[in-house]
């Protein structure tokens, strides 16, 4: 059963890896003293393991609607998972009976961005092109794992 | 016994009195986060109201060829969440496109499957209804909140106008840190794995049946799956190994109620101490061992010492679900004799495809003992050896069907093999 599982693991993603990938950031409120994450810790937030920041406030997760780019990333490159796996991942937490995750989905960038702005702890993936709408202005950048996304070895791609 | 609970009571003592420091700390910044989520919500849902009145007016001004092609752009609020299209012109959060969100003060999920099932139980084939799981959690202020679950077990009636109702859970829970948080009534105990992660709601677990030995107390299992009391849980300040504890104290819901009657499997003095970790650095992957011990009351008057140990070794990310837990029961040291069960299961499942998910499941049980307890024991439970084989088809986000097909090995009839097919949803 282990040598199995070893196998499975190892097996590469049957995703589609030809498609081409567009570049996606990270971004929280200014006041957020978070600027650098590493990206397993991205993860654990997007997962619904790691429901706090390190000043124990309460994250808020800003996702995209199912169509959008940001949200396909999400699903498919950045958790490796589907919607529906994603659902009951999420509402096992709280059948648990630990806290809920706190999301909310939108159907923009912009919008994403100006409800970061809006709520300090929430944090948003959005398209790094959409880094120059106004509404994205104001709201903070991530460095994960210590690059930002213009810089080589960028992992949000 | 004593010195059992002596110990735990000694662990929760240490981990309180390391924890204490941590509780001040919680609260105030997750109180200012709901406040403005509140008032973000208040004006989503004034600017929604404005841009329906805005809607209305322009509609009154418009002939009916003119709406016409306005009529996608303000559908329905239920029709766009639904389908969930992007707007690139919005430059404000549309509430028309926001799902509910999972931090508002009450939370609701429901779970109903229905099934056809082929010697599951070794003799019928039937269709059945399962079960109808309602959950809920209602926030009473930042640190309290209310759960309760209710089953509806539609599978066991032997009359129609006769579905037992089943409190699963009805819990008042002190959220205080990540450190100390308690559950105070109708709790599910801390016992292993599975029955933390998949008390009941056939949507959210993978396969259509149970592991055998995490089978109901009222579908003849012996492990005691719920309990009355109080449950103490949290984190354990450990870096990356991301300790947490469970401490559990109670007894069975009917103990000391059904006096007088033949039939009185119950329990007292229930305690359980469950230590587990999710280490940082192996996302998905959960090591754990439980202690449980308790007073088991089988026939009314007589009780002995019943103790549970487990250990599980669980890795579930991306598309692999892997469970492991091993199990060692005792039941005695009386006159009467004592029993010693002996058990594991593995089950590992697989994403092949989008929405198909494979798995396969392993258990195996030995019961060995002296005198009537062990007889008894034997007849309590009589499998041995259980193989499963099915797949999960994810038709949509909410609705999943399933194939099972399973082979039963017991010691007091011969061995048989079992097919089961399921619809299960949440809603």
């Amino acid at each position: 059963m282990a040598a199995v599982m070893a196998v499975l693991i190892a097996a590469p993603s049957l995703g589609n890896a030809s498609e081409p990938v567009p570049s996606f950031a990270a971004v929280v409120h200014q006041s957020n003293p978070t600027h650098d994450l590493r990206f397993r810790d991205l993860l654990s937030l997007f997962e619904g393991d790691n429901r706090h920041w390190p000043n124990n406030s309460g994250v808020v997760l800003v996702e995209r609607d199912a169509g959008s780019a940001p949200f396909q990333y999400l699903m498919l490159r950045l958790l490796n998972t589907t919607p529906g796996d994603y659902k009951r991942r999420l509402q096992n937490i709280e059948y648990r009976g630990d806290v809920p995750v706190s999301i909310k989905t939108l159907n923009s960038d912009a919008a994403a961005c100006q409800f970061v702005f809006n709520v300090p702890s929430a944090i948003a993936i959005v398209e790094t092109a959409s880094l120059t709408l106004p509404a994205c202005r104001p709201v903070q950048v991530l460095r994960v794992d210590g690059k930002l996304p213009s810089e080589e070895g960028y992992r949000l791609k | 016994m004593r010195s059992r609970a002596l110990l735990n009571s000694g662990l929760l003592l240490a981990i309180l009195s390391v924890a204490a420091p941590l509780f001040a700390q919680a609260g105030s910044d997750d109180e200012i986060i709901q406040k403005l989520l509140d008032r973000v919500n208040a004006l989503e849902r004034q600017v929604a109201a404005l841009q329906q009145t805005q809607t209305q007016q322009v509609q009154t001004q418009q002939t009916p060829a003119q709406l016409a092609p306005a009529a996608p752009v303000v559908a329905p609020p239920q029709a766009v969440a639904t389908e969930q299209q992007p707007n690139p012109t919005v430059d404000v959060p549309d509430t028309n496109a926001a799902q509910p969100d999972a931090g508002s003060r009450f939370n609701f999920h429901a779970y109903a499957d229905t099934d056809f099932q082929r010697d599951v139980d070794g003799v019928t084939k039937k269709f059945e209804l399962g079960e109808i799981d309602l959950f809920g959690t209602e926030r009473l202020s930042p640190h309290l909140t209310a759960l309760m679950e209710l089953v509806f077990e539609t599978d066991n009636q032997q009359l129609v106008a006769q579905v037992p109702v089943n409190i699963e859970r009805l819990l008042l829970q002190y959220r205080g840190s990540d450190f100390f948080n308690a559950d105070i009534g109708s709790y599910r105990t801390a016992i292993g794995y599975y029955s933390t992660a998949y008390l009941r709601g056939a949507w959210l677990q993978t396969a259509i049946s149970r592991p055998k030995m995490f089978t109901f107390e009222d579908d003849g299992g012996f492990l005691p799956l719920h309990a009355v009391g109080v449950s103490v849980n949290g984190s354990i300040p450990s870096g990356d190994v991301n300790l947490h504890y469970v401490l559990e104290g109670g007894s069975s819901r009917n103990y000391g109620s059904t006096a007088g009657l033949v039939s009185d499997i119950s329990f007292n003095r229930a305690s359980n101490l469950a230590i587990y970790s999710q280490p940082r650095e192996v996302p998905g992957l959960e090591i754990g061992i439980s202690s449980y011990h308790d007073l088991f009351s089988p026939v009314a008057g007589f009780a002995i010492d019943r103790s549970v140990w487990m250990v599980h070794f669980v890795y579930v990310e991306g598309r692999v679900e892997f469970l492991n837990e091993g199990l060692l029961l005792r039941l005695g040291e009386s006159p009467a004799g004592q029993a010693t069960a002996l058990g594991f299961y593995s089950q590992i499942a697989y994403r092949l495809a989008p929405s198909w998910r494979p798995y396969a499941r392993v258990e195996y049980l030995n019961v060995y003992g002296v005198g009537p307890v062990d007889a008894e024991t034997r007849f309590y439970v009589p499998w041995k050896t259980v193989y499963t084989a099915g797949v999960r088809h994810d038709l949509t986000d909410s609705v999943a069907v399933k194939f099972e097909l399973g082979r039963e090995t017991d010691y007091l009839r011969p061995s048989f093999i079992s097919a089961a097919a399921q619809l299960a949803f949440t809603f």
